[in-house]
């Protein structure tokens, strides 16, 4: 069946909008899509709060997609799925990539605790990994998921959708309120 | 001593070091890929600087925009530099710029003050235009 565009067009409302890439995710690719989505941003949200805690989760989303993506056979290469989305009362940011299964424990186990961490918790176990020396081997300071969950102040959502013994699809995703803030618009 | 001067890009801040006020300033974005490539001539200054630190007066305002948790990580580094010239004699602060709105800043502003005991570090809202 043939995907009718004009209808996605008209369902959405003029404050919404959807960015869907998938292709390579280098430094310069995931630049292009943030520069989109800061020009958007600066018009579709007028709450200045949410328009930074937006713009900042979704380039450590999309910054750590590109860090953590594994050299795997030549089909499946350094591509990635980088999306965004914008409702009326949310935004969504979501990354999808294929890691390999001795990955996925560690990812699982890492997102699990931080979603058990309480506020206070997260703060705490955010500057002990600050404060501690040294940088990962990928350059990374280990913080991506652990700012991620403070800033959106929510659990981080994922799934691993298993291809075979060897790889799974990895999605994130991230919520985020929309706030309306009325006493900023008067102004 | 030559001071560093570094214009800003989309992706890493405007930074000054001036030697003879004592004026340190880093301004902007901080969110390239490699951070660490961005804030090594930035500490190797702090270094030199440590042999004429005695008795001078230093602040750091570091009024950012966005950060990314690879630059935290740098941003610390560059904080212990000034916080051992403090201890090399100078009298020194660092000023954290935040928009009044943003909460995430000003508790980034807050963790970096429990991490850094030692030092003057300042929260400070930017007055609005």
């Amino acid at each position: 069946m043939k995907k009718d565009y004009s209808q996605v067009y008209n369902e959405m409302q003029d404050e919404n909008f959807i960015l869907s890439y998938k292709g390579q995710v280098g430094f310069v690719q995931i630049n292009s899509l943030l520069r989109i989505i800061e020009d958007r941003l600066e018009t579709a949200e007028q709450n200045p709060k949410t328009r930074k805690k937006v713009y900042n989760i979704a380039t450590e989303c999309y910054q750590n997609l590109s860090h953590h993506l594994e050299k795997h056979s030549e089909e499946i290469g350094m591509k990635g799925l980088a999306v965004f989305e914008a409702y009326q009362d949310k935004y969504i940011i979501a990354t999808g990539n294929y890691v390999f299964k001795q990955s996925e424990q560690k990812i699982k186990e890492k997102i699990d605790y931080i979603n058990s961490l309480s506020k206070e918790e997260l703060r705490e176990y955010h500057k002990q990994i600050l404060g501690s020396e040294g940088f990962s081997e990928k350059g990374t300071a280990g913080l991506g998921f652990v700012d991620i969950a403070r800033k959106s102040e929510g659990n981080l959502r994922y799934e691993f959708s298993h291809l075979d013994d060897n790889l799974a699809f990895f999605t994130l995703k991230v919520e985020i309120p929309r706030i309306e803030n009325k006493q900023e618009h008067s102004s | 001593m030559e001071s560093l001067k570094i214009e800003k890009t989309l992706n890493t801040p405007f930074v000054h070091l001036d030697p003879d006020t004592g004026k340190l300033e880093i301004k902007g974005r901080s969110v390239p890929e490699n951070p660490l490539e961005f804030y090594t001539p930035i500490n190797d200054w702090l270094e030199r600087f440590k042999a004429q630190a005695a008795e001078r007066v230093l602040s750091l305002d570091v009024e950012l925009e966005y950060f990314n948790t690879s630059s935290s990580k740098c941003l610390l580094d560059v904080f212990k530099k000034i916080a051992q010239l403090k201890a090399s004699g100078a009298a020194v602060e660092i000023n954290w710029w935040c928009e009044e709105f943003d909460d995430d800043m000003i508790e980034a502003g807050k963790d970096y003050q429990d991490l850094l005991e030692n030092i003057t570090f300042n929260i400070r809202i930017i007055a609005e235009q």
